[in-house]
């Protein structure tokens, strides 16, 4: 336990985990405050912050920072608040830099939720104008699933599985269920493809 | 809805979530919408858009906002705590075998399913989205096939003229001109205003 939370690289001082938690919170909460998209937005931000700027983390760290947001389940913002801040003040700085990401969401959509409570308006211009974004919505959407579409399917079994797994979803089977279904399935593609490469290794030999 | 009924709630969702927030939606829409039905379609929608259009994590807006509009600032609290509580105690174990979990054949094929529950998902998110621009209902699935093998009547589905063209100048727009997710929005905003005006 005591060397799960003592990931930091280097001894350093009282004073200066102090001023490194301060700058991971305050630069975590600027991010969180101004750059609008989502996680994905943030992670070159991070990147400029932290490796360019203060030198605090190198390129391979960077990098696993992205190998830890697409393998440990959860919001990209959260899990690289939390490797960063780790990263740089031991646990005490990804809790520093976590707060920081939190914050911003909740001071602005709170502030938005009490002032603007009425979530269907009347008003045509306002309905207009948000059944535009949602149109916008539907297609920016649609790029998404090309792009991942194009990088995952490359074959016609992996066509099938998606649309199967798209009819469960459209028949009302609970999303949760359906995600679940989807993670032995890839065990199984994962395990088959192990076979064959042990196989053709055997052949060789 | 209770305070301990949404953190839980969104602790559940956080853990099935690998790489990214919009796989969150459907799970969102089955909960909020269908099985306990606190927000109407339309209103659902338009906090949907809203979180995306304001900065910070997008999924983490939403729950704050689902949290706020239920129990007020200690459901907002709530909510935002359970989708981020599981991460954290998840990254953590996971820092420290980072290098080796990623090589694991276990970790490797819950990677490899659960990409294709991502793009299953967002197909879904989809339809769902374009139930409440393209068209002027959610797809009536049973309905549809009736239409196509017996010719029954589609009352009250058709397909919007308006929110079809923006879609689709989404859609190419981001193909062609690279155009950032949040420019794209604006202007379906502004084309949406000014379209209905027109029309």
């Amino acid at each position: 336990m005591r060397k799960l939370l003592q990931t930091t690289p280097e001894k350093i001082t009282k004073k200066e985990l102090i001023v490194r938690c301060w700058v991971l919170f305050y630069t975590f909460f600027k991010i969180a405050l101004f750059v609008v998209g989502g996680g994905l937005a943030m992670l070159p931000v991070i990147e400029e912050v932290f490796l360019r700027k203060h030198k605090w983390l190198n390129k391979k760290e960077i990098l696993d920072m992205v190998i830890l947001t697409q393998t440990v389940p959860g919001l990209i913002a959260v899990n690289a608040s939390l490797y960063v801040g780790s990263r740089i003040a031991g646990f005490i700085g990804s809790v520093a830099a976590l707060i920081g990401v939190m914050i911003p969401s909740l001071l602005i959509i709170c502030s938005i939720a009490y002032f603007f409570p009425d979530l269907s308006p009347n008003n045509p211009y306002i309905t207009s104008g948000f059944s535009g974004i949602r149109a916008a919505v539907t297609g920016v959407f649609a790029i998404t699933a090309w792009r991942l579409g194009k990088e995952i399917i490359h074959s016609v079994w992996d066509g099938l599985i998606i649309l199967i797994l798209l009819i469960l979803l459209l028949a009302n089977v609970y999303p949760l269920y359906v995600i679940v279904l989807s993670m032995p399935v890839g065990f199984f593609l994962i395990l088959k493809k192990q076979k064959k490469l042990f196989f053709k290794e055997k052949k060789h030999e | 809805m209770s305070s301990l009924f949404l953190f839980c709630q969104f602790a559940k969702f956080s853990v099935v979530l690998f790489g990214g927030g919009y796989m969150i939606i459907p799970l969102l829409m089955t909960t909020f919408v269908e099985e306990n039905p606190v927000f109407s379609l339309d209103a659902f929608g338009n906090l949907l858009v809203l979180s995306q259009i304001t900065p910070g994590a997008v999924s983490l807006n939403t729950a704050t906002w689902i949290g706020f509009t239920q129990r007020g600032i200690i459901g907002a609290l709530a909510a935002s705590l359970g989708l981020v509580l599981p991460t954290v105690f998840l990254s953590f174990c996971a820092i420290t075998v980072l290098d080796r979990l990623e090589k694991t054949l276990f970790m490797q094929g819950i990677l490899k399913g659960v990409r294709y529950a991502g793009v299953a998902m967002i197909c879904y998110a989809i339809v769902l989205f374009a139930g409440m621009s393209v068209f002027t209902q959610p797809v009536p699935w049973r309905r549809l096939v009736d239409f196509i093998t017996a010719g029954a009547s589609l009352q009250g589905f058709a397909v919007n003229p308006v929110e079809t063209v923006i879609a689709l100048l989404a859609f190419f727009s981001a193909l062609k001109l690279r155009l950032s997710m949040i420019q794209i929005m604006i202007s379906g905003a502004l084309f949406g205003i000014l379209l209905h005006l027109v029309f």
